[in-house]
């Protein structure tokens, strides 16, 4: 029983995810799960061609929400929350009573509850540096200045005033370009430039003026902002007697992460460690940078694991899973395999397998006279809301280079639409009489269906090396979102390359 | 990804009317204490300490060999006192963890050889490597992967995970299959 339980795979472990990589469309591998899918392209996206977004920001320890202005005030970490310094797992709060003197009678003792932080790994308390007790259980704790706090500060403001500075020039740059088109106007039709103005709905000349007035006292007060510069200290601080003699306590001594972590003033020696707020963790939402649509948004609550949007490729894109292969893998030989195909979707599906070379073939007929997706209306063309809406093409570098030929199965493959009460239910899926091939089909169930293939290695694939084969799944996809618009299910032919490490060869 | 077909001991495991398939030779203390769901997989060595206090246990379990199941216990100024133990749906325990934690939520796994300190809370779609110790209270949010000692961050998981542990742990109980003479 222990012996077939060792060989469980885990079902994160990327290193067995990877060995079935989907090609994005900027041409990088990238495993199914962490590939999203654009409806509105009808491509997939990796983690490259999306824009990152951040949703919100929270405590990991005591999962509470904070707007994005508090967290940058805050410098993006917890207020209540703790790290132990030395450890850096959280510190929790002890409780204990205490003698104190009476209040109305000073010689009489009466426990009073105080509180303590405490590391329940390394054992690290607050009262290890001398941190007195406090009387509430959280938000009571000093905070540690950081050192020459009013210089950076000083500085900062330098850099903030300069900032402005750059964004009024450049903004009184446009006015002025602005200015100019609308000068052209006036001569062209022969009215005053101000009226040209009053008809663009243009606030008047005057104010702008005021504004750029005020644009540059603001600059002047950037320049009296500017910080004193760094004078060096004329008399250095001696060095301390004992220096060469006092022996030295290497567990007193920080290690260099425990100095690293604490930035506002680095612990040399044990006890000038002090506590370290929680660092705050992101949600974030995903959007595609080809046509700006949400690809992917997580509900605000931190502990909800829900999406408002979810387009991971996961749950669009049929997944391909080794299900089994040859144990012999000869060089020079053909190895044959069997790849479970799994459809996610709400919708029946037909799969065809192409060969790169057909893949090719078909891709570029395909560039020739461009279909499908990219009939956007012009109303729901890009939204502008993000500056970089380029897809970069992957390098060389990240491209699969397969050393055996994948001899792909000729035809189609349907598949039937996943339903999740299929397990209480024996009769199995309407399959609308499809018969299936029993030279492509090994098995069926469900969803899923286990297709036969085989690849030919190259003959100088040194033993050991792993065997990669390329092929190009083709699958019809239903557009459910167009659904909604035009009453009828939109459907289109997706064709996305799939890369396979069949294992090493023998 | 595919499981290996998992073999077990026909004459070994019980299976109840709800499809929970427990090993006759885990132990189960006070087991009027515990609650199993249905269709989890309580395998051999396994230890549910029930008589401490109250164990539930969601559906599409998987509780592997050597684990140890332990409600968590808090010191007053009293005494000790034991809290229960939950633990959601979708969640895999690997072999020889010990789980001492207040609430494991949904779709988590639990690598091999990890100790869950007392009253820590695993939030739904997290993941703790193998060999991992996670110490006391610690709060494990969702999507996080965690490792080490103590346990910190260490990755991701992908959004679907919740869509992936479920595959995983349904395809576990659809191939943890008996076997009649079963060679170890």
């Amino acid at each position: 029983m222990a012996s077939a339980a060792a060989s469980i795979p885990c079902p994160f472990d990327e290193a067995l995810l990877s060995r079935v990589q989907y090609t994005c469309s900027c041409g990088a591998p990238q495993t199914l799960s962490r590939l999203y899918f654009c409806r509105h392209c009808w491509a997939p996206r990796c983690g490259y061609c999306v824009s990152h977004e951040v949703d919100s920001h929270y405590c990991p320890h005591c999962l509470e929400n904070m707007p994005s202005a508090e967290a940058r005030l805050k410098k993006n970490r917890c207020g209540n929350c703790f790290d132990c310094p030395v450890c850096a797992h959280n510190l929790s709060t002890r409780a204990t009573s205490t003698p104190v003197p009476r209040p109305d009678d000073p010689s009489q003792l009466v426990a009073k509850k105080v509180f303590y932080l405490v590391c329940a790994f390394c054992h690290w308390t607050s009262r290890d540096i001398g941190l007195p007790d406090q009387a509430v259980a959280s938000g009571a704790w000093p905070d540690l200045e950081p050192h020459q706090a009013a210089r950076l500060a000083q500085i900062q403001e330098h850099y903030r005033g300069l900032a402005q500075r750059e964004k009024l020039e450049k903004e009184s740059r446009r006015f002025l370009g602005r200015k100019l088109s609308y000068m052209q106007l006036s001569d062209k039709y022969g009215v005053s430039s101000a009226v040209a103005r009053k008809r663009a709905g243009l606030p008047p000349a005057a104010r702008s003026q005021l504004e750029t007035a005020s644009g540059a006292e603001a600059g002047r007060n950037a320049v009296e902002l500017a910080p004193s510069p760094a004078v060096a200290i004329e008399e250095v601080e001696v060095l301390p007697e004992d220096l060469f003699t006092r022996p030295v306590v290497l567990s007193d001594v920080m290690a260099l992460p425990a100095r690293l972590s604490l930035l506002e003033q680095p612990p040399v020696m044990a006890r000038d460690l002090y506590l370290k707020h929680k660092h705050l963790m992101i949600k974030r939402s995903q959007r595609c940078r080809e046509c700006e649509h949400n690809l992917c948004k997580p509900e605000y609550n931190p502990s909800s694991i829900k999406f408002k949007i979810q387009l991971a490729a996961f749950y669009h894109v049929p997944e391909v899973v080794i299900y089994r292969v040859d144990p012999v893998r000869k060089p020079g030989t053909t190895v044959r395999f069997i790849l479970k195909i799994v459809n996610p979707t709400q919708h029946p599906t037909q799969v065809e397998f192409l060969s790169m070379g057909q893949y090719q073939a078909a891709r570029q007929s395909l560039e020739g006279a461009p279909a499908g997706p990219p009939e956007i209306s012009p109303d729901k063309k890009p939204l502008g809301l993000i500056r970089h809406t380029m897809l970069v093409k992957a390098g060389e570098a990240q491209q699969i280079v397969a050393n055996a030929q994948c001899l792909v199965p000729v035809g189609q493959v349907h598949l039937p639409q996943r339903d999740d009460a299929a397990e209480y239910d024996d009769t199995g899926p309407d399959i609308k009489n499809v018969v299936d091939d029993e030279k492509i089909v090994a098995w069926r169930k469900d969803n899923r269906v286990g297709v036969h293939f085989s690849a030919r290695i190259d003959s100088d694939v040194t033993p050991n090396t792993p065997i990669m084969t390329s092929m190009a799944l083709k699958f019809l996809y239903t557009n459910t979102i167009s659904a909604l618009e035009q009453k009828e299910a939109q459907t289109a032919e997706i064709m996305i390359p799939v890369h396979l490490n069949l294992g090493p060869a023998s | 990804m595919e499981l290996p077909v998992i073999p077990f001991n026909k004459e070994e495991y019980i299976e109840t009317a709800s499809g929970n398939r427990v090993s006759r030779q885990s132990v189960l203390c006070g087991s009027q204490n515990i609650i199993l769901n249905g269709k989890n997989i309580v395998q051999g060595e396994a230890i549910i300490r029930g008589d401490l206090a109250n164990v539930r246990v969601g559906r599409h379990c998987i509780i592997s060999p050597k684990s140890v199941i332990r409600p968590p216990f808090k010191k007053f100024s009293n005494g000790v006192a034991f809290f229960p133990l939950q633990i959601g749906d979708h969640v895999y325990i690997g072999e020889g963890s010990i789980i001492n934690a207040a609430v494991v939520n949904s779709y988590v796994y639990i690598g091999k050889n990890v100790v869950i300190g007392r009253r820590s809370v695993l939030k739904d779609c997290c993941m703790i490597e193998d060999n991992t110790v996670v110490p006391p209270e610690t709060i494990v949010p969702t999507f996080s992967r965690y490792g080490g000692s103590p346990a910190r961050k260490i990755g991701e998981l992908p959004e679907c995970a919740q869509d992936m542990m479920m595959e995983f742990t349904k395809s576990y109980y659809r191939n943890f299959m008996p076997v009649k003479e079963y060679k170890q």
